[in-house]
């Protein structure tokens, strides 16, 4: 096993199991990736653990309980369709069921993006009692909240395949893409999760911000309206599309709608996810050590 | 070689937990010069040979806390260098806990699966953990229910539980009803006894006499004395008496 080091050196090697640990002052820099990954992936099950317990935790003392878990979205479909109905105007007719299945789908996996963000950003200022008193790799914080994330995905998912196959859909074969769209946009979400968590160690604000940020990133994301739609307005397409969270809704729209995600919507999600991740990680890492004194 | 040893020489500044805007975005930055700094530890040096038990004694905020926490790698050093030999674990406030809306049970989970622990060692030192910390029914019931002796307890039988080669514990004898502390003083004595390293910040005096092998007397963040606990504890109880006759004086 290996401790929790300083940003300056990392584990000194030991004798057999001996663990060293060298504290040093904290601006020289990252820790040593593979050690930290490592440690990371050591208390993989604490992730999986703490994030479980704490849906679990917020749902105990509700009389609902556990059937929160899929009510939650089923309510939000119900809540959706109402607003889908009305931005229709009651009309009926071919493409009604498509478009309320799509409206679902991306709003479910918006979801996600606003846990990462919202939980995310919260993950280290909420735990001060915990940061002050144990050493463990901050990056464990933020990290639960995207598997938290993730996990509320699943009962989603379930209420959006029920409704998607009772509308007489069907994927196509770009339904292979799903799972690499998925990791890229979980990717995605992690470097954003790291920006925000260290952001707002430093400038409080920032988690009140966010309430702003996450109702912005909705409108400008292909989530509430098809992709397609944009075509008519090529001025505000060109804009929106620097969004980082485009190049992953279209791909994704692409796959609910039947279709196949284009190579350059992959390959821009692609480069969105490993910018964001990469700053993201180089941001937290260089800036962990010294939340203690910030917190 | 399975030593523990560790040697310090801190020179380290806690920054204020205040915060304005200009300080948050320069230090992010990574610009100094913020005027904030409280220094609270100014060129520690001390060496802690392996299997000792240091009692460290000091006025409020002579940086006795400051100098577990930089022991345990949560707060960073701005000057110096520590080297801990052992996996440590650190019992710093009696509010132990990860989320008070969990169980005890589950705080005792997620504390061991963050040291990394395996999940068939988990349910081993769960069990020894809730047999020690003694919660009976409400090693069940959620945290935000417990009341601070039974959270300072579970902080305790966690802390000491962990298997750690390095102990840090910040005032744990002072929570706790008689028989608890009956309990805590077997544990130390078989941590003791186990070749364990020890460093315990205490105001309790006699109790610190009996246990140490080391004192360290802090002050203002710097090490006034370092060495036999006798003569230590006997120097700082006779500088307290003198500052609160000072005190008295001034007063008057």
């Amino acid at each position: 096993m290996t401790a929790v080091n300083g940003s300056a050196g990392g584990s000194v090697p030991g004798n057999g199991d001996e663990v060293v640990s060298v504290f040093e002052p904290h601006s020289v820099g990252l820790p040593p990736l593979g050690a930290y990954v490592r440690e990371i992936w050591e208390r993989r099950r604490f992730i999986q653990a703490s994030a479980r317990a704490s849906i679990r935790g917020r749902r105990s003392t509700m009389l609902a309980g556990q059937a929160w878990a899929v009510l939650d979205p089923l309510f939000q479909a119900g809540l959706y369709w109402l607003l889908f109905a009305i931005l229709r105007g009651g009309q009926g007719g071919r493409g009604t069921a498509e478009g309320f299945t799509l409206l679902v789908g991306c709003l479910f996996l918006f979801n996600f993006t606003r846990i990462a963000l919202t939980e995310g950003a919260r993950a280290v200022t909420s735990s001060r009692a915990l940061l002050m008193n144990s050493s463990l790799p901050r990056a464990l914080l933020p990290l639960t909240a995207i598997y938290k994330g993730l996990l509320e995905l699943v009962p989603s998912a379930l209420v959006f395949l029920v409704i998607y196959f009772a509308a007489g859909q069907s994927f196509g074969s770009g339904v292979v893409f799903l799972p690499v769209v998925l990791l890229i946009h979980t990717a995605l979400n992690t470097g954003l999760a790291l920006i925000f968590a260290t952001l707002s160690v430093y400038i409080r604000d920032v988690t009140n911000m966010l309430t702003y940020l996450t109702r912005v990133l909705l409108f400008v994301t292909p989530v509430l309206y098809p992709v397609d739609f944009l075509t008519r307005y090529p001025a505000i397409e060109r804009v929106l599309i620097v969004n980082p969270l485009f190049p992953v809704f279209s791909a994704y729209q692409a796959i609910i709608t039947g279709g196949v995600p284009t190579f350059g919507q992959i390959a821009l999600s692609l480069f969105w996810a490993a910018l964001l991740l990469s700053a993201g990680t180089v941001f937290f890492l260089s800036h962990e050590r010294a939340f203690a004194l910030h917190i | 070689m399975e030593d523990v040893s560790a040697s310090y020489r801190v020179r380290m500044e806690a920054r204020a937990s205040r915060l304005s805007w200009r300080s948050g975005v320069s230090s992010l930055l990574g610009i100094g010069g913020s005027t904030r700094l409280v220094p609270a530890l100014r060129g520690v040096s001390l060496d802690v040979p392996k299997g000792a038990v240091v009692g460290v004694v000091g006025r409020n905020g002579a940086g006795k806390s400051t100098l577990l926490r930089a022991m345990a790698g949560i707060i960073p050093p701005t000057e110096g260098r520590i080297v801990v030999r052992g996996q440590v674990s650190a019992l710093l406030s009696p509010a132990f806990g990860f989320d008070r809306d969990l169980s005890g049970r589950a705080n005792i989970e997620l504390g061991a699966l963050a040291m990394g622990f395996s999940d068939a060692r988990v349910d081993e030192v769960s069990d020894s953990i809730a047999e020690f910390a003694q919660l009976g029914e409400y090693l069940d019931l959620p945290m935000r229910g417990y009341s601070s002796g039974m959270s300072s307890r579970l902080g305790f039988a966690v802390a000491v539980h962990l298997d750690p080669e390095v102990l840090l514990i910040d005032e744990a004898l002072a929570g706790g009803d008689s028989k608890f502390k009956e309990s805590v003083e077997a544990k130390m004595a078989e941590l003791r006894g186990g070749g364990r390293t020890i460093v315990m910040v205490s105001h309790g005096l006699k109790a610190l006499e009996m246990v140490s092998t080391k004192c360290l007397w802090l002050h203002q963040g710097k090490v006034v004395d370092y060495g036999d606990p006798e003569t230590v504890i006997k120097e700082y109880r006779r500088f307290c008496r003198l500052q609160d006759e000072q005190d008295a004086l001034g007063d008057d």
